[in-house]
């Protein structure tokens, strides 16, 4: 009935922010409770006192456990001194923090508020009461009842994603409303289907008060709904902070490449290495800024390659760029990745800047003979007008700085020309780690 | 020699090899990946190890904790940028638990490099004094670290003090009671001192705006505690860490 989907840190996080003052303000009302039905006493016939104290006493220690509870400073002070019995409490209860558990003030509240339910109603009820005082004590007794329940129901402990509750406990759940209500009828509908008396209200006001009870089921499934909307406002209110980096991103760091770039390519001093560089910064950026908008598919994947390597295309350009199909599925390791990008970025720059307006890519893993690694094979073909001869012999090109990379992977870059016009150039490395 | 990077950027690898002419240079981008590596690779001389990375839950201490189980002769160097102030406690844990020979700062030129590395391949102490003031915190009496995180309760408060900002609230999340909570950014606040006095350089950020009300209400040393938890919130949520802490905990 309840939705166990809800139990992760944020929803967590939002039941402990609920519960921490409900605590306080739930123990000091029980507490005025409490101080009501000893008030209440005065108009019980005197003989009876004594029976009637005895009987409200369950109540009250259950009270002044509760507002224990939630005094750190007095469980530590009587944890800390060898008090018979109470050290043993306060370190209970010390312990039964944020624990889905029936903890003693818990079980001294709930049979305590039963003890005094029966000085008004059931087999020891008082006889005579002034109808007032027989509906105070009975609103009161709806009162906390309601309160000890519905911090039951709504405690943080159900949300807790790394003690999650028992399977017992879980099940007792929905059901608490329903045994409660159970109960509280057995005991003050007693003296209308028992006794046959005429109290106040009358079966209509047990009727009322159980319902009252019973509401506590609804009232803790739209606690879960107000718990759902804030958890799904604070994602969504992530993802909008998340988009504001992402343009904080684009603008700045983006643009500031953009300059950089710039520069570089008009730097005669520049090396290749340092204008490689710069363009995979590009991608690199491209990568973070879609890292943080959670719109970047799963690392290594090729798609994700292609769409941050084809940013450094002039925009609006007449350049097309297109990944063979089949490549979109293929799944590269964290350096092949890199490796790839740090290629794709140079070939594709170079095929347009030689004048390509078409350049086909396709990235495939091939298997090798007898090999437990497979190669990474990289293939751009251009519509360029084709490759300088000996241009991987010039160590001022960023091709021969790749080519030199490559040879540490045990890797290759080769160029053939095409049928027709333009280039082909395929890349070629012992898959890595 | 060979060396081992284990880095997620692989422009640093590529610049290593390049630095490092004359030695063998391979690369793996996440520790994740170190044991299939190892089981295939030949044993390395040296591993430089960066301490986080982007795209992975691992972090260095993963990857010291493998080299360890499954290359122990291989000397470790830890290769991070020093601007990163959230980098201070994985550096504290990877010298309390691994003692790596050297530190090198990312942005060290190609000539320190080559020395710490060859020096450390040598067996010679490292040339580079970055590393000592994480050695001496090892050395003192608790470990600086320690005196950080000293038991599992610690750890938890540490982690919810990342989450919540209300004592009560970090109370009720670390299932332990408010005056704990008390005791604890008492005591820790002298061990944040302790560090700062200590990493003077690298590692004290913007000190928390204290907003009078603020102030007011969760008392100043529970805003520094909570400054402090939130710029290492990833290192007291690892599990690495936890698993790493709980051990020498247990060892004690």
């Amino acid at each position: 009935m309840f939705d166990s989907s809800l139990r992760t840190p944020v929803v967590y996080a939002i039941a402990i922010r609920y519960q921490t003052p409900l605590w306080r303000a739930g123990a000091m009302l029980r507490a005025g409770c409490m101080a009501a039905f000893w008030v209440l006493l005065l108009w019980f016939p005197h003989d009876t006192w004594p029976k009637d104290a005895a009987m409200l006493a369950l109540g009250s220690i259950g009270a002044v456990t509760a507002w224990a509870h939630n005094r750190s400073s007095l469980l530590d002070f009587l944890a800390a001194r060898n008090v018979i019995g109470l050290s043993a409490a306060a370190r209970h209860l010390i312990g039964a923090k944020e624990r889905a558990t029936a903890d003693l003030s818990g079980l001294l509240e709930g049979f305590g508020i039963i003890s005094v339910a029966l000085l008004y109603a059931g087999p020891l009820e008082v006889r005579p009461l002034p109808d007032t005082v027989y509906a105070l004590g009975m609103v009161l007794i709806v009162i906390h009842v309601w309160s000890a329940f519905m911090q039951a129901m709504t405690d943080s402990s159900w949300y807790a994603p790394d003690v999650p509750p028992g399977r017992a406990v879980l099940v007792l759940r929905p059901l608490m409303p329903l045994i409660v209500a159970m109960i509280l009828f057995a005991i003050i509908g007693y003296p209308v289907y028992w006794d046959h008396q005429a109290v106040p209200g009358g079966l209509f006001g047990v009727i009322l008060a159980v319902a009252a009870v019973l509401l506590l089921l609804p009232f803790t499934l739209i606690y879960e709904l107000v718990l759902r909307a804030a958890r799904d406002a604070s994602i969504a209110e992530v993802r909008r902070c998340r988009a504001e980096d992402a343009v904080t991103v684009h603008s700045l760091v983006k643009n500031a490449e953009y300059a950089l770039i710039s520069e570089v390519n008009s730097d005669p001093g520049a090396g290749p290495e340092t204008r490689s560089l710069a363009l995979e910064m590009l991608a690199l950026t491209e990568e973070a800024r879609l890292k943080l908008l959670d719109r970047a598919a799963k690392l290594g994947s090729v798609e994700l390659l292609w769409h941050c390597v084809t940013r450094i295309l002039p925009s609006g350009g007449d350049v097309t760029a297109e990944l063979d199909p089949a490549s979109r599925s293929v799944q590269l390791s964290g350096t092949d990745y890199q490796l790839a990008r740090r290629c794709l970025v140079d070939l594709i720059t170079n095929a347009w800047k030689a004048g390509a307006r078409r350049i086909e890519v396709a990235i495939r893993l091939e298997e090798q003979p007898g090999m437990t690694r497979t190669q990474t094979v990289l293939r751009v073909d251009d519509d360029g007008p084709g490759m300088p001869a000996g241009a991987l012999d010039d160590p001022a090109t960023s091709l021969a700085v790749m080519a030199e990379h490559l040879r540490g992977y045990s890797g290759s870059l080769a160029f053939s020309p095409r049928n027709g016009r333009g280039t082909r150039a395929c890349v070629r490395w012992r898959s890595a780690w | 020699m060979r060396i081992l990077v284990v880095d997620d950027y692989l422009n640093v690898e590529m610049a290593l090899r390049g630095i490092l002419d004359g030695h063998t240079v391979t690369g793996v981008r996440d520790p994740a990946a170190l044991p299939r590596m190892l089981a295939y690779e030949e044993p390395f001389d040296e591993a430089i190890i960066d301490l986080r990375y982007a795209q992975s839950a691992a972090t260095g201490l993963t990857a010291l904790a493998t080299l360890r189980r499954l290359a122990p002769d291989t000397r470790t160097i830890i290769s991070t940028t020093d601007e990163e102030e959230n980098r201070l406690l994985y550096l504290l844990a990877a010298f309390r638990f691994f003692e790596p020979k050297a530190l090198l700062a990312k942005r060290a030129d190609a000539f320190v490099t080559r020395a710490v590395v060859e020096a450390v391949g040598r067996g010679d102490p490292s040339p580079s004094p970055d590393a000592d003031p994480f050695r001496s915190a090892v050395a003192m009496r608790p470990p600086l670290l320690d005196q950080i995180v000293h038991n599992r309760t610690e750890l938890g408060i540490w982690h919810e003090l990342a989450r919540f900002d209300k004592r009560q609230e970090i109370a009720n999340a670390a299932h332990v009671h408010p005056r704990t909570v008390d005791a604890f950014t008492a005591a820790k606040c002298a061990a944040i001192d302790i560090v700062y006095a200590h990493f003077s350089r690298p590692t004290r950020g913007p000190e928390p705006a204290a907003a009078t009300e603020q102030a007011a209400a969760h008392g100043a040393n529970l805003i520094r505690v909570i400054h402090f938890a939130r710029i290492h919130e990833q290192f007291f949520a690892d599990h690495e860490v936890a698993r790493l802490l709980a051990a020498s905990w247990r060892a004690r």
